[in-house]
């Protein structure tokens, strides 16, 4: 009884998102769209996601198994799960407005997000892949009607089938992978594959024959879904076509806070089964993974740098600039040692936070009224002499724009500084030449935007719409990039304590 | 020869990953009809479903039975989600074609 109780009280986040979705599901039946009490329940959802940040930070930091170790909840999971309320925090904040212009709002959508923030929860915190599986569904779902929310446009149908099909083969595969794990193991627990496959007497203890090379052939196909999520380059293909369809500020959703935890995951597995710590891993199938998976980031890195470079649609260059970012944190990720894995988050961090200030300025900028198009800006060439008529907004762009490209003192050279480092040490010279390299063909396509709004004349005058909730995610977003060479020291002690702790030393 | 007529585990696995492979097949072959792809998706779970039956006989483990109720029923969630947004496709569309399927392209 008193464990039920003590893992209840660990899972109080979830239990209250659970409870607040059935509310807001109940309330939605009686709220009529584009009414007061619409934009009154939009107003509640910040209150709801603050109250469940403050009983997230509320929770213990002690590593705890929770229900039959299902889960787990210790102080990495605390930070992925605070790192992505915040993203959802940001991001709804200004999609609130903007959804509004796109004519897409509506009660479901908060219960939408709610959903898709509970079935993060559960995948951050699993420690099994029976909650993963669930969590990853729960999450996957919510996004699919997240995605086709605008169903009067074909082509966010068009993009929504897209993401519904390759979405579903990916659990599919996963499925597939987790069911010979499951043969090979006896168990779906982390800890336990993580025990039995370090003990590499899978063979005699089992009494299957082929047992490790089932188990092999598991992790692949779990990794391959895993690359699916995240977007790295044999299975990228679904980035582009989704993005272009969908509203921009469920694609920053989406472009976030499903590839943060997903990675999490990704970094807690490769921790307890492919770090150098693990010693087994020179002696066994197991040895393909880290340079497999290497070759796929590498390759991601120079797809995504090279695709971007013919894009004139905002969300399909974002889309492709997504695919290199990922790529180099899979990069780091890869390398399986405590500098990679490091590098491999901070850099993660420095993608969300001027991603985010990226995507925020972007649904801030609308096409004027009497003008062919309208909504948000769709077009790179429509920024193009921006600096003329607002100076502020596009004065943050071109900062944005900088710091992606990777030039000092902003936060996008640290991180690139670090993973290369990292490379470096580990042994890997030319692969960090190769990154350096195609970094350095970004800043072209970079360099160009800003040329576009400094330089060149105005096609079409935008406008700037300006409440508070565009301008707080912009100047947070803003002010981590340009200060991180100030505060960058508590923050990597942080995540060298969290790497430590993964890595267990 | 006895061995060879009693079916095993390893028939069982043969069944699963065929049908596997038949799904797989039937979302990257067809050109035509999104609800295939549906029913494409549904025989890679019933794929995997039959794995993880076979596995959890063969251990004497509970676990994998019960990880299948939950595959069984967050496929049909999945389903009803995937043909709502046909639904949607379709009355803007007309056809459920994948042919049809070129707004997105670049």
């Amino acid at each position: 009884m008193g464990t039920i109780l003590r893992d209840l009280l660990c899972f109080i986040p979830e239990l209250t998102l659970g409870g607040l979705i059935l509310i807001f599901l109940g309330g939605a039946v009686f709220l009529k769209k584009e009414t007061q009490g619409s934009v009154l329940f939009g107003k509640v959802m910040f209150g709801v996601l603050g109250m469940v940040g403050i009983l997230v930070l509320l929770q213990n930091l002690e590593p705890l198994y929770i229900f039959n170790r299902l889960f787990i909840s210790d102080t990495y999971t605390i930070f992925v799960k605070v790192l992505v309320l915040s993203i959802t925090i940001c991001i709804y904040s200004f999609s609130f407005s903007s959804l509004k212009s796109e004519k897409v709002i509506g009660v479901e959508l908060y219960v939408f997000i709610l959903m898709a923030l509970l079935g993060m929860f559960m995948v951050i915190g699993s420690n099994d892949f029976l909650s993963f599986y669930l969590g990853m569904e729960l999450q996957n779902i919510a996004f699919y009607v997240l995605v086709s929310f605008k169903k009067d446009s074909l082509k966010n149908n068009e993009a929504a089938i897209k993401y519904f099909i390759l979405g579903v083969v990916a659990s599919g595969i996963f499925l597939f992978g987790a069911s010979l794990l499951y043969g090979a193991v006896g168990s779906l627990n982390f800890q336990d594959i993580g025990n039995v496959l370090g003990a590499s007497t899978l063979e005699s203890s089992s009494g299957i024959p082929y047992a490790l090379f089932g188990a092999g052939v598991g992790l692949l196909f779990i990794m391959v879904s895993f690359l699916f999520k995240v977007s790295i380059v044999p299975f990228h293909m679904w980035a582009p076509d989704v993005y272009e369809g969908s509203p921009l500020p469920i694609v920053a959703f989406l472009a976030f806070a499903p590839k943060v935890v997903i990675l999490s995951v990704i970094l807690r597995l490769w921790a307890l089964l492919f770090s150098e710590t693990t010693v087994f891993v020179a002696s066994s199938v197991l040895k393909v993974f880290p340079p497999m998976i290497m070759g796929a980031s590498l390759l991601s890195i120079i797809v995504g740098t090279f695709g971007a470079f013919g894009q004139s649609n905002i969300k399909r260059f974002l889309a492709y600039t997504g695919i290199s970012h990922m790529g180099f944190v899979v990069l780091g990720i890869s390398l399986g040692n405590y500098s990679g894995m490091h590098a491999a988050l901070v850099y993660l961090l420095s993608y969300i936070i001027m991603g985010i200030g990226f995507f925020a300025s972007l649904g801030a900028l609308r096409y004027p009224p009497g003008f062919s198009r309208i909504g948000i800006v769709k077009d790179l060439s429509d920024l193009k002499g921006l600096s003329k008529t607002h100076p502020g907004m596009s004065f943050s762009l071109a900062i944005l724009m900088i710091s992606f490209a990777g030039l000092p003192p902003l936060i996008g050279f640290f991180s690139k500084l670090y993973l290369l480092l990292s490379l470096i040490e580990t042994g890997f010279v030319g692969i960090a030449i190769l990154g350096g390299l195609s970094s350095v063909v970004a800043a072209v396509y970079y360099l160009r935007i800003v040329k576009d709004l400094y330089f060149e004349d105005a096609e079409v005058s935008l406008e700037v719409v300006t409440p508070l909730s565009f301008f707080i995610p912009l100047f947070l977003s803003l002010g981590g990039t340009v200060f991180f060479c100030i505060y960058a020291e508590p923050v990597l002690l942080y995540v060298s304590i969290l790497m430590k702790m993964l890595l267990g030393r | 020869m006895n061995q060879l007529l009693t079916i095993g585990l390893s028939h069982y696995l043969c069944v699963g990953g065929l049908l596997f492979i038949i799904g797989i097949m039937g979302i990257c072959l067809n050109r035509t009809n999104v609800i295939l792809m549906l029913m494409a998706v549904e025989v890679i779970l019933l794929a995997v479903s039959l794995n993880f039956i076979a596995f959890s006989a063969f251990l004497f483990d509970l676990m994998g039975q019960v990880f299948v109720f939950f595959v069984l029923t967050v496929g049909a969630a999945e389903t009803a989600i995937g043909l709502a947004i046909l639904v949607a496709f379709f009355r803007n569309q007309g056809t459920v074609s994948v042919q049809d399927m070129e707004k997105l392209k670049g």
